[in-house]
């Protein structure tokens, strides 16, 4: 059963390799194209809500301190945002693997998440350095960050079972998610802080999954503690999620492989 | 079990057609029927012990791939049972499991992982693999810069890496040259050699009869008839043959609309040999033992071939025949056809065309032959029938007539030098 794991985590892999390096083959800058836009986005927010908007998160009293939490919440978002817009389409990409090779369908869904995995490392280098370079790094934070970065995985990959066995019958969902992404954004305190919510929206904002991650990230690389009761909770939920996501995706695969 | 045993117990695939994609989905919600079934196999038993070879043949549409597919592994029956004991690899249509952006050596070791090699033991094949496809530089550029045939160079060297048990080839490798061809063909016979089991599809008749012992005859998903390989594939050629010369001029009468009619073309309709023919000998040989009972001629006998041709109302300065005698060595001895000797085809009654093609003294010397006949226009391009391989038969020497080679060459010996 570990073996098995172990070969399939290791195609997994393969294939995730080469996704990124098929993404980006040709293009000059290379892999510099993956953080490109998030750092553009990231100096557009500071300067709108920072800096114009004058909005501040926790104790922090600079538009300096503010791009540092705006940071950590779009790695967040951005690696979430990755598995969620590229999974519907991971299953007819690889159609031909699926079809003709042996490979276990349930390998597929990892690929984005592998992805969203690398891309999330780069970004958090960069955030370290920038905290170096500021002289707020926080070392205990790097490694309470390691479990966050497990319960972002595994929340994604729970998502990215049922959306890539659904974008199968569904082709629009690839069409339907990039919006829906953008919704979430604005609905998670990612650009705002929490207490900029009116009182009578806090309750639903303790539902979003998004938002609580979100904290916990700035929790653990930005003030070096670590949230465990939440991040329990996201935990189980993300488990479970994944366990009903699974069970969907083994329902539906030989469907998939009719319309395929 | 024993490993390379195949048994498929009255298996059968259905496909399930939906209109839109969405619809298996509802389907599934809803638990109302949604779909169309297609029965692509249904009803196939066969039993394969290991180091058997067994040939598909049958024609487009009658469910070969999808029984390649389920033998490889790549679809599960949805009825009966299909066991394979054994590691099994297939060579299916052209650059299916193959990605088209990756370089040729990103495929070949995603190739041998998929099958399950681990990332040490793909290092150690892949020279192997690579040697075996000889891509030289092009194993770096994508696979889309490649040509059919390279693709499948590709495919058939990492499919037959890591020992296989059972090798599953489709009609792929027909795209690739010669040379390859001949190559992988041998490299199969080494494989079968060493106990695996061959499956072996491919619309190259005589390939199927020269590397299979059996064969099985697929028609419409079920098995219309198996057998040793001769004999499926003389049954199948038959009945080709006999489907060409029923086919009705219209297509309203067609009796299977499921296969397109294909318009009322001039065709061979029998190829017989005549002339001086003798018994054939009793061979002392082993090797000789199969060919014994064919048509014998002695070397400078007469040797004629007969043709009937059907003209289907073709114009007659628009139809000719070509005759072919080749060694079984594959040598061509001599060629000939009516258009290049201009010599113009008349029609009987019954709007089919005899002619009789007559060496007076046959210069051939021993060995086994053939004939190709060939059914040709006037630009002698196009090809309207072609029987080839067929007629086989022998050509002995008299005791008396020394002489070795393809042909006797009328000669004559001289002294020359010598004082009168």
């Amino acid at each position: 059963m570990a073996a098995l794991l172990q070969t399939r985590l290791l195609l997994a892999l393969n294939l995730c390799r080469r996704d990124l390096r098929e993404r980006y083959q040709g293009s000059m800058l290379g892999i510099f194209w993956l953080l490109f836009p998030p750092l553009f986005m990231l100096c557009i927010y500071t300067l709108v809500f920072g800096e114009i908007l004058q909005l501040r998160f926790g104790s922090g009293t600079s538009t300096r301190e503010f791009a540092f939490y705006l940071f950590a919440g779009l790695i967040t978002f951005n690696a979430f945002a990755e598995v969620m817009t590229r999974s519907p389409t991971v299953l007819s990409e690889k159609r031909d693997l699926l079809l003709n090779t042996p490979l276990p369908a349930s390998v597929l869904p990892l690929i984005p998440v592998l992805n969203s995995i690398m891309l999330e490392l780069i970004a958090v280098l960069i955030l370290v350095a920038g905290l170096i370079l500021a002289g707020l790094f926080q070392p205990s934070g790097l490694l309470l960050y390691l479990p966050c970065l497990l319960v972002r995985a595994l929340l994604s990959l729970a998502l990215a079972y049922p959306l890539g066995i659904i974008g199968v019958f569904l082709p629009d969902l690839r069409q339907i998610m990039p919006a829906v992404m953008t919704v979430l954004m604005f609905l998670s305190p990612i650009l705002y802080p929490l207490e900029a919510i009116p009182d009578h929206f806090r309750p639903w904002y303790a539902w979003n999954l998004l938002g609580q991650l979100v904290a916990c990230y700035r929790a653990t690389l930005l003030e070096g503690h670590l949230p465990w009761e939440t991040l329990a909770a996201l935990m189980l939920v993300a488990l479970l999620l994944l366990g009903l996501g699974l069970m969907l995706f083994r329902q539906l695969i030989p469907r998939a492989r009719y319309v395929l | 079990m024993k490993l390379g045993s195949i048994t498929l117990q009255q298996a059968g695939v259905s496909y399930r057609q939906y209109a839109r994609p969405h619809d298996a989905l509802l389907e599934w919600l809803l638990r109302r029927p949604r779909h169309r079934n297609f029965h692509a196999l249904k009803g196939i038993s066969l039993t394969l012990e290991p180091g058997a070879s067994l040939g598909l043949v049958g024609d487009n549409g009658a469910g070969k791939s999808t029984l390649l597919r389920l033998l490889a592994g790549n679809l599960v029956p949805t009825e009966g049972r299909c066991d394979i004991y054994g590691h099994r690899a297939a060579l299916l249509e052209l650059g299916s499991g193959l990605h088209p952006e990756y370089t040729g050596l990103e495929n070949a070791r995603l190739g041998l992982a998929l099958r399950g090699l681990e990332p040490a033991a793909v290092e150690q094949v892949l020279p192997e693999v690579l040697a075996f496809a000889g891509l030289g530089d092009f194993i770096h550029r994508p696979l889309k810069q490649y040509s059919s045939g390279m693709v499948v160079r590709l495919g058939f060297s990492i499919a037959i890496q890591a020992n296989p048990d059972v090798l599953i080839v489709d009609e792929a490798l027909s795209v690739g040259d010669q040379f390859f061809q001949k190559r992988s063909l041998d490299r199969m016979r080494h494989i079968l050699n060493q106990g695996a089991t061959l499956i072996f599809c491919s619309h190259n008749l005589y390939q199927v009869r020269e590397m299979c012992t059996q064969a099985v005859w697929l028609e419409q998903g079920q098995i219309r008839l198996t057998g040793t390989a001769q004999a499926v594939v003389d049954a199948y050629q038959d009945s080709t043959r006999a489907r060409t010369a029923d086919m009705p001029a219209t297509i309203t009468g067609s009796p299977t609309p499921a296969t397109p009619a294909t318009p009322q073309m001039p065709r061979l309709l029998a190829v017989t040999l005549a002339g001086d023919q003798q018994a054939a000998e009793t061979e002392t040989e082993v090797s000789d033992h199969q060919q014994s009972g064919l048509p014998a001629y002695r070397t400078h006998a007469a040797f004629a071939v007969e043709v009937t041709a059907h003209t289907a109302g073709m114009a007659l300065e628009d139809l000719h025949v070509g005759i072919v005698l080749r060694r079984n060595d594959d040598v061509q001895c001599f060629g000939i056809s009516t258009l290049h000797d201009g010599f113009r085809l008349e029609a009987g009654a019954d709007g089919n065309a005899r002619v009789c093609f007559t060496i007076e003294r046959l210069p051939l010397l021993s060995g086994h032959y053939c004939l190709e006949v060939w059914l040709i226009d006037a630009s002698g391009v196009h090809v309207y029938d072609a029987r080839e391989r067929c007629c086989p038969f022998q050509v002995r020497q008299d005791s008396q007539q020394q002489g070795i080679g393809l042909c006797w060459m009328p000669h004559q010996w001289q002294n020359r030098g010598l004082a009168t």
